[in-house]
């Protein structure tokens, strides 16, 4: 996504002008970003992976975040940015919630070498000692104390981790120093790690 | 906890991750030595912060792990293919005979750069690896404004590689083809620049020996910086055999580019000295006035043979608006024998500063010289001696600009307002700088970092209401890297929306560059400077 910073801008001015192509290019943008950050949350579960791939949550997302575009007209990248990572982050946590736990749609899906549970690490993955959300009830959370994040560090996350972009083009949109995008990233790691333990 | 200690402890987070990015895993008490206080907190935030790694991977690397889960990529492809080391790579940015070139990311820092990789084909040749490690150790000693920065050098995979700037603008050869040859003005500001970059690359005993306009890439701010020293070795030492030393024509390789190269780089390198940039230049310079190169043949021998017998044809002729001193400076730079040539490239520019003048500049400096001599013996200190020539009233409006050696393109808007209060130079790796303005007159002063020290400088001057800025240079503490700035003398500049671009003016030379304002966001930013 970082290399198509500079279209973005270009994208919005042509929607602004009436563009539904462009509209159409902003959204694919979006859920490209959206499928990489569920298959991440999902890469544990190839229950459910294989299930949800199928799924029409995709289809969902494009439809939610069409909706939100038609509302709302970005004025600017920085607002589209802030725009499609809220749609992102919520749709992750509809995701996961439609998921996990013993009601979850991924507990009736059985896969060959999976446990029962769907919550459960399979025994064939290695342990993790990163700090990463080892379970969906975990990355619910952790996009959940995202937005609960100061306004300065929730734009930073959604802008690197949601967006993927640079902390370069980050520092170039909201007009501030690279110095400064690094600390707010890093007090935001910060204390989204010291939350989710 | 005050917020001097926040910073301070910032600072040390800063650095504990640039040192993280490169590869080390340094301790705690080594950060701290000079802060045992700030030590306890330090290691509980980059306990967390190792753990909070995970968010700093890049889609790409999660893409390669869905890859390879799905057995579509083995994790050896995946490490040779998706990633090198700590960088994730992306888009191609171009490529030359010595290596191709990629955009890509730390992934850790989450910081775009360039990678430069060795051709696997080239691998498994001694010679190219040992060439290719030459250039890195050239290219890290490397820090000016008009030289592309190198960071960080690696080999991953069996693949070899060096991280450099991302610079974000074209190279001289793709912005001639596209929009045809360059006026004067502009091709005499490219070389102006370019030629500081050498002169700087020289200084430091590295010759780049492939100067060529596709190898100068000008970046949006108008910064001309020298690209792909792919060649460049150090200069021998005279007591000791170094590998530097190695003829490097002995393996077969004739480098550089043949339309830009002097007659003694294509008989043998080893031959070659920092004479053979400035021929290069020369050539370069035909190339952005005329379009063409310098000489032309069917085959490669042809044109070695007339870059050694053939006279340089005359600039004038190709380009009739080229002023008679510029075709003079243009034929001694490509004179056949290099000891017929500008002996260095600080003589080239400091002939070229003398020669642009024009003679009321001269004046000028005579005049600027004397006032200052005397203000010294008055024992004053007040160093805002007017730039303005035949200034005879306070009001701006009867002042006229100074005359530099290269006339400013901008147009002026007149948005006064604008340039007052504390502002952020994008453009310039988060400067800060705060401008106070009382009526026509203003100050300015900014910090910024520049390794381990703080730089501040101090300019004083006028706005004239044509919109130009005369202003001067009067303190640098301590004087920064940036050789232009603490000889500056004068600078003009001119409002453009929110940019403000300018020209300095010194002895020598002069130096174009452009300021985009943006109001710093936090408290943080705006302590700085006083």
């Amino acid at each position: 996504m970082a290399e198509s910073f500079g279209q973005t801008a270009g994208w919005l001015d042509l929607m602004r002008a009436g563009d539904d192509t462009a509209r159409t290019r902003l959204v694919e943008h979006s859920c490209e970003r959206l499928r990489g950050l569920a298959r991440k949350m999902l890469r544990r579960y190839p229950k459910v992976r294989r299930w949800e791939e199928t799924d029409d949550v995709f289809v969902e997302a494009v439809t939610r975040l069409h909706r939100a575009l038609d509302s709302v007209q970005p004025e600017s990248p920085r607002h589209f940015y802030n725009l499609a990572a809220t749609q992102i982050r919520r749709v992750l946590v509809d995701l996961s919630r439609r998921y996990y736990g013993p009601d979850g749609l991924g507990s009736h899906h059985d896969t060959v070498g999976a446990g029962t549970d769907a919550n459960a690490v399979p025994r064939y993955e290695r342990a993790d000692p990163s700090g990463e959300p080892a379970t969906l009830a975990a990355w619910k959370e952790c996009y959940e104390q995202i937005m609960t994040l100061p306004d300065e560090q929730r734009e930073i996350v959604d802008l690197l981790y949601i967006s993927q972009l640079t902390q370069e083009e980050a520092a170039k949109m909201l007009g501030v120093t690279v110095r400064t995008v690094r600390r707010r990233w890093r007090e935001a790691r910060y204390r989204l790690q010291k939350v989710l333990g | 906890m005050t917020s001097d200690t926040e910073d301070q402890f910032h600072d040390l987070l800063d650095r504990w991750e640039e040192l993280r990015e490169q590869g080390h895993e340094p301790g705690v008490e080594e950060l701290c030595r000079d802060a045992p206080h700030l030590a306890e907190r330090l290691r509980e935030w980059t306990s967390v912060l190792k753990t909070a790694d995970w968010m700093c991977r890049r889609a790409d690397e999660i893409a390669d792990e869905t890859l390879g889960e799905a057995g579509v990529l083995t994790a050896e492809e995946k490490d040779r293919h998706r990633t090198l080391g700590e960088y994730a790579r992306l888009e191609e940015l171009g490529g030359g005979g010595m290596g191709r070139v990629f955009k890509a990311v730390h992934r850790k820092m989450n910081r775009a750069v360039a990678v430069k990789l060795l051709p696997e084909s080239l691998v498994q040749s001694p010679d190219s690896v040992e060439r290719f490690r030459r250039e890195v150790r050239a290219l890290a000693r490397l820090s000016h404004p008009n030289v592309v920065a190198v960071h960080d050098a690696g080999e991953a995979g069996g693949t070899h590689f060096y991280v450099m700037d991302l610079v974000d603008g074209e190279d001289l050869g793709r912005l001639v083809k596209d929009n045809g040859p360059m006026p004067v003005e502009q091709a005499l500001d490219c070389l102006l620049q370019a030629a500081r970059g050498l002169e700087y690359a020289h200084a430091q005993g590295v010759v780049h020996r492939d100067i060529k306009p596709s190898n100068l890439i000008l970046d949006r701010d108008g910064t001309v910086k020298i690209l792909d020293l792919g060649i460049a070795r150090f200069q021998p030492l005279p007591s000791t055999e170094t590998a530097g030393e190695q003829d490097l024509t002995r393996t077969g390789c004739v480098l550089g580019t043949i339309d830009y190269m002097a007659p003694e780089q294509a008989m043998n390198t080893r031959l070659a000295d920092h004479r053979a940039d400035i021929y290069s230049l020369g050539c370069t310079l035909y190339f952005l006035l005329t379009g063409q190169p310098l000489f032309d043949g069917e085959t490669v021998m042809e044109r070695i043979v007339a870059h050694r017998e053939r006279p340089a044809r005359s600039l004038r002729e190709a380009c009739p608006s080229v002023p008679k001193w510029l075709n003079a400076v243009f034929r001694k730079m490509v004179a056949k024998r290099p000891e017929d040539r500008y002996q260095s490239v600080t003589a080239l520019v400091a002939d070229l500063a003398q020669r642009s003048a024009p003679p009321s500049w001269r004046r000028f400096r005579i005049v600027a010289m004397t006032a200052l001599l005397l203000a010294v013996v008055a024992g004053s200190v007040w160093l805002t001696t007017t730039v303005y020539r035949g200034e005879k009233s306070q009001e701006p409006q009867q002042q006229k600009p100074l005359e530099l050696p290269v006339k400013p393109t901008w147009r002026t808007t007149g948005e006064y307002p604008l340039i007052a209060g504390v502002w952020s130079i994008v453009q310039n790796k988060g400067t800060l700088v705060r401008i106070v303005q009382h009526g026509g007159d203003f100050v300015a002063t900014a910090s910024y970092k520049s390794g381990e020290e703080t730089v501040s400088w101090r300019a004083e001057g006028r706005i004239s209401k044509s919109g130009h800025i005369t202003m001067r240079f009067i303190h640098t503490q301590p004087h920064p890297p940036d050789k232009w700035l603490p000889q500056t003398r004068t600078a003009v500049l001119g409002l453009h929306g929110k940019s403000l671009e300018g020209y300095a003016a010194y002895e020598g030379g002069g130096h174009k560059f452009t300021w985009r304002l943006v109001e710093p966001r936090s408290a943080e930013e705006k302590e700085l400077p006083k």
